[in-house]
């Protein structure tokens, strides 16, 4: 056997052996393509495939994954990380507060008045720890009531929502947003239905009240 | 078309008036099917795709669109007609239907297709006064950035295709990726007449942003969204996309749909601050190992080399040809 013909049967040998290694290869991966599809469409077909999409651990590209979600590199994504999970800590703690605001405040209202709803009304909502956003929720939900002002002052951020009835003449809620934000050393803006403000957080509150005071002289039940 | 116009699904993607404009600017193979029931004369359901050449064999879909999925008439049972559509596609070929969630098509699986997720679509009710939806469905944040944009005196009028243009192809060029021929734009806007609107934002004299939307059937599609990067504090995008809300609100326009983005990037976050209702979007794939065809992970691997390419990609004589293959 000459050392030419060697190293043609080695070569032939490795041929076979990466034609082999190819062909599993290819196998395997049509294989996951296969399952993984097919999960996805049946998912589909039982309405579970609503899920946001998620990384797995087998997944080579999760960390570039992550990094892009997160808008960062992958180098960046452990502080990234760990900045979020500190959020999300703070947010639990918020949410607590939240819910226990909450429990008081419903106690509160089922044991109140109820506000009238054949008049004109002007309602104030004081929430000592909210925010803009909270303020913003409520007041909106606030716009179904269609004879209602509803005043509604966050001490968190130092900020005002205002709603106004879509059957109260006579009062915009921008204006009255701008009332209540310029008594508090701030300022507002907004159209006749709703409107947002701010102003010195500890002010906020004595300025609605104010407000409410003047409305209720313009025959506003209170 | 008579299915098309009478189905309550249908998209412009289903119109002869997208598939004209398409067939039109690149000369696929058409590969639409009209369905009939076994001795009916008239057509139960229309399917539309094209036959695309790739690099792994030929992909029948309806390219550059969220929706290419089979319109049926009531009763009519959706696997078998799937199944014929799965049969014959040659030994390399593959067939793929864009579906969403809003559509309530659940017969995939049962046919045999497999499935890819592409993204999210965000379809927003305009069905209403423009203040309602946006005191009600647009974030604080996204009231906010349009306050700017109008203190900014970032105004938004109508024109037509051929300005827009300019302006897609300074954004293809910044993102390196390849470019529709602009004769897909004009064909586009001659098919669809009244029903192809065109936004341009403009500020101190120059154009900074534009939108193309298409709209059928009560829906506003938006469809294509340019802008220059150096204007985006003015946030020109946003005075565009509240503009073709509030256009929607007054010409009876029942949704607008924000067209596909992928959960957790900016794009996707800037359509969710206009409010509306989420749903996932999927390619389904037969036979199911050709998924990847599908897929849309590559697209934005390759985004960051793209870039560094982009006078390639992007020139007149490459980017329309390139376009051709990428039809996604």
């Amino acid at each position: 056997m000459t050392p030419l013909t060697t190293v043609r049967e080695r070569l032939g040998e490795l041929v076979l052996v990466l034609l082999i290694v190819g062909v599993v290869w290819y196998y395997r991966r049509r294989e996951a393509a296969v399952r993984e599809s097919l999960t996805l469409s049946q998912d589909w077909a039982a309405g579970t495939a609503d899920a946001p999409e998620a990384a797995t651990a087998t997944d080579p590209s999760a960390l570039t994954r992550a990094a892009s979600i997160l808008d960062a590199s992958p180098g960046e994504v452990p502080d990234r990380v760990a900045a979020l999970d500190a959020k999300v800590r703070d947010l639990t703690t918020d949410l607590e507060k939240a819910r226990s605001g909450w429990a008081t405040r419903w106690w509160e209202a089922k044991t109140s008045d109820p506000p009238a709803t054949d008049e004109r009304h002007v309602t104030l909502v004081d929430l000592p720890a909210g925010t803009l956003d909270d303020a913003e929720a409520l007041a909106k939900a606030a716009l179904d009531d269609p004879l209602g002002i509803t005043i509604v002052t966050a001490g968190g951020d130092g900020t005002l929502a205002v709603a106004v009835g879509a059957e109260v003449e006579g009062e915009a809620a921008g204006d009255v947003a701008r009332e209540v934000a310029t008594a508090a050393g701030g300022g507002a803006g907004g159209g006749p239905d709703f409107a947002t403000g701010g102003g010195e957080a500890d002010r906020l509150p004595d300025a609605a009240r104010e407000v409410r005071d003047r409305l209720a002289d313009d025959g506003f039940a209170t | 078309m008579s299915v098309v116009d009478d189905h309550p699904s249908a998209t412009v993607f289903h119109t002869w008036a997208w598939l004209r404009a398409v067939d039109s600017a690149f000369r696929y193979d058409p590969d639409h099917h009209l369905v009939y029931e076994t001795g009916g004369r008239d057509p139960v359901g229309v399917v539309p795709g094209f036959s695309i050449p790739g690099t792994g064999g030929r992909t029948v879909v309806n390219p550059f669109c969220e929706y290419g999925y089979p319109l049926l008439a009531e009763g009519v049972d959706h696997v078998p007609v799937l199944r014929a559509l799965a049969a014959d596609l040659g030994p390399l070929g593959a067939r793929v239907l864009k579906d969403a969630g809003w559509t309530d098509n659940r017969a995939y699986n049962a046919a045999g297709y497999g499935a890819v997720r592409t993204g999210e679509v965000i379809r927003l009710d305009s069905d209403r006064d423009f203040a309602d939806v946006r005191e009600r469905s647009f974030t604080g944040e996204t009231r906010r950035c349009l306050r700017v944009s109008r203190d900014a005196e970032v105004t938004v009028r109508p024109a037509g295709v051929d300005e827009y243009y300019s302006l897609y192809l300074a954004t293809m060029r910044r993102l390196g990726s390849p470019q529709f021929p602009e004769t897909f734009f004009r064909d586009l806007a001659a098919e669809l007449a009244d029903d192809c609107l065109v936004l341009v934002a403009e500020h101190g004299g120059e154009t900074v942003g534009g939108l193309l939307a298409l709209d059928h059937a009560g829906v506003r599609m938006v469809w294509s969204n340019a802008s220059r990067q150096e204007t985006w504090n003015l946030h020109p995008n946003h005075r565009l996309y509240a503009a073709a809300i509030e256009d929607a609100c007054e010409t009876g326009i029942d949704v607008v749909d924000f067209g596909r983005s992928r959960p957790g990037t900016g794009v996707h976050d800037f359509k969710a601050g206009f409010g509306g209702q989420r749903s996932p979007l999927a390619s389904f794939v037969a036979p199911p190992h050709r998924a990847g065809r599908a897929s849309l992970e590559g697209y934005g691997k390759a985004a960051t080399v793209a870039e560094r390419f982009s006078p390639v990609f992007t020139h007149p004589a490459v980017g329309p040809r390139l376009k051709r293959f990428i039809h996604e």
